[in-house]
């Protein structure tokens, strides 16, 4: 029998981990731009918050000041990208492989413990919120405020621009819109909110830790990627309500694959696996409608005596 | 209004590949001119555009337009003054942004980007009133995106965008060869609505020789790198076809048009 604590878990998690993955959305999805970055700057998140609050700084503030340094990781990679010329998918992979030092500089050590510290969710107990209900509000509230702040800059003169340096970079030039900027500026976004989730996981789950970022961009893109097949994104307000959606969804799968028995180490292959099974996807929709075509075309009689059969069946 | 003056442009240089695409061009446009450019594949036509664009900085020579020297910008700080059509209709709209938010973000060519509503109630009305113009029903399509466009529609559209906030100087790359006959046909048509409708100035790239006269108050021939070519006024006006490749063959005493141009005389 499944617990409902273990429910409303999976549920917490999905909400506090879709605040990452609407950040994932922003650079796959709105800018067109594979960024690995987030593998280094949702631990980033995660550190600076952690080792501020072991410093006595205040929980709240802690967790806003995560984000800028997030956003200075992005913007890293976007600099390297547009000024320096390197490919997005290797910028990415230096700033993530620079701020594996970065993180461990900034914690002193691979883990802090966070169980006995304050922590957003202590605030929130404090101003008397229920414990057992604190989480869930504060992901929900943040998953949700995040959600509608970027539809709504997403619809903001910049946004429309930004939307255009990914969709026709070309055109967008021709209107006097500084690409490099926006992928600039894009990018700082995306992991500002990728290290805000960083920030939030780490109080939630008790410490933070050097290796948590490994594979978050991937299961960022399976919550994309599956909250686009849930919810058709017919506008922008629908698909980051899928990248939310999904995002639950994918913590819901992980905890029933935990069920089956999965070990937690092999969740990294499921989630590669499924990414792989998303993405490929329309390659072998296309490759099967050719191998139609062709039993239909070239091999008429092969073809036709098929048809029999199947329409016995 | 534009003054280009000595344009060089040598791409791959100190390569075997290394290819002179202008050499020492000049030409200069008074305000309202329209002129139709010419010229054999590879004669320098589009990268002149180019130049003009700022797609990449030239060798050597200077850009002045409207009296302000760009040579040294980048193409989006060229921007406010320049608006620009392509061939490929994909390649002058956003495929998956709405037909009012490509507009709105032509209607602020040039302009800063704020965290300011994109699209407002007023800019639909006057959006709306705009394409209207073009008769293609697109006034009732909004909100619809662009990839659901044809490529006509597209084209048409693109053309709305460049000059949707009066360029100072507009640049149209062979921008109907890539439709068929009949929709090249209307794109031209508006154009030249469009055009005089706001009294522009034009440099319009075209491989249709019969366009290259039928449009526009002046007819310039590029060759490999080179203006070889430049009528207008009268003279213009009684020119043919058949005299405009005749001239050609005189400047330069040779054929150069290849079959391309040939064939859509």
């Amino acid at each position: 029998m499944i617990s409902l604590g273990a429910l409303s878990g999976a549920l917490e998690q999905g909400l506090v981990y879709a605040v990452m993955a609407l950040g994932v959305y922003l650079t796959f999805r709105v800018l067109n731009f594979p960024d690995l970055t987030v593998d280094g700057s949702f631990p980033l998140g995660a550190a600076v918050a952690a080792r501020l609050i072991c410093s006595g700084v205040d929980p709240v503030l802690a967790t806003v000041v995560a984000p800028v340094l997030g956003f200075v990781a992005g913007a890293t990679t976007g600099v390297l990208n547009t000024k320096l010329r390197i490919s997005g998918l290797l910028a990415g992979i230096l700033t993530m492989t620079a701020l594996y030092s970065v993180n461990l500089r900034i914690m002193g050590r691979a883990n802090i413990p966070l169980l006995r510290s304050a922590t957003v969710l202590t605030t929130l107990t404090g101003l008397g919120v229920p414990g057992g209900i604190a989480a869930l509000l504060l992901f929900l509230a943040s998953a949700v405020a995040v959600k509608l702040v970027l539809d709504a800059f997403l619809r903001t003169e910049f946004g429309l621009a930004l939307r255009a340096t990914g969709d026709n970079e070309v055109m967008i030039r021709s209107l006097g819109v500084n690409t490099d900027s926006m992928k600039i500026i894009g990018l700082g976004l995306s992991n500002a909110l990728v290290a805000l989730s960083g920030a939030m996981v780490a109080q939630y789950q008790g410490f933070a830790d050097i290796g948590m970022g490994i594979g978050m961009v991937v299961a960022g893109l399976a919550s994309v990627i599956i909250g686009g097949a849930i919810i058709a994104p017919a506008s922008i307000g629908l698909a980051t309500f899928g990248v939310v959606a999904g995002s639950v969804v994918y913590r819901f799968a992980v905890f029933i694959a935990l069920r089956m028995g999965f070990a937690p180490t092999d969740l990294k292959i499921v989630t590669a696996a499924l990414v792989v099974i998303a993405l490929s996807g329309p390659a072998i929709r296309a490759s099967l409608g050719v191998e139609r075509r062709r039993a239909l075309g070239h091999g008429k009689a092969k073809a036709s005596s098929e048809n029999v059969l199947a329409r016995n069946q | 209004m534009v003054k280009l003056r000595h344009l060089r442009k040598t791409f791959l240089p100190g390569t075997s590949n290394g290819r002179m695409a202008l050499r020492d061009v000049s030409l200069d446009l008074a305000a309202g001119d329209f002129v139709t450019i010419i010229g054999s594949n590879g004669a320098g036509k589009s990268t002149l555009l180019n130049a003009v664009a700022g797609v990449f900085p030239v060798d050597e020579g200077t850009i002045v337009i409207d009296g302000q020297d760009v040579t040294s910008l980048p193409e989006h700080e060229r921007a406010p003054i320049i608006g620009r059509v392509f061939q490929d209709p994909m390649q002058g709209t956003a495929g998956s942004m709405s037909i009012e938010e490509n507009l709105a973000m032509a209607a602020k060519r040039g302009e800063q980007r704020r965290l300011k509503w994109g699209v407002t109630q007023k800019d639909r009305e006057s959006f709306r009133e705009y394409l209207a113009l073009l008769g293609l029903g697109l006034e009732n399509r909004l909100s619809d995106p662009v990839r659901l466009l044809s490529g006509g529609q597209r084209q048409a559209l693109a053309l709305l965008m460049a000059t949707i906030k009066r360029p100072k100087l507009l640049l149209l790359d062979e921008h109907a060869a890539a439709l068929d006959p009949r929709t090249a046909q209307d794109i031209l048509a508006l154009t030249d609505r469009l055009v005089r409708r706001h009294g522009l100035t034009v440099m319009m790239v075209t491989h249709n020789l019969r366009h290259a006269l039928a449009y526009g108050n002046r007819t310039v021939m590029m060759h490999e790198g080179e203006i070889v070519l430049d009528v207008g006024g009268p003279e213009r006006s009684d020119m043919t076809v058949a005299d405009l490749l005749e001239r050609f063959r005189a400047t330069r005493g040779e054929r150069l048009l290849d079959d391309r141009i040939l064939l859509e005389v």
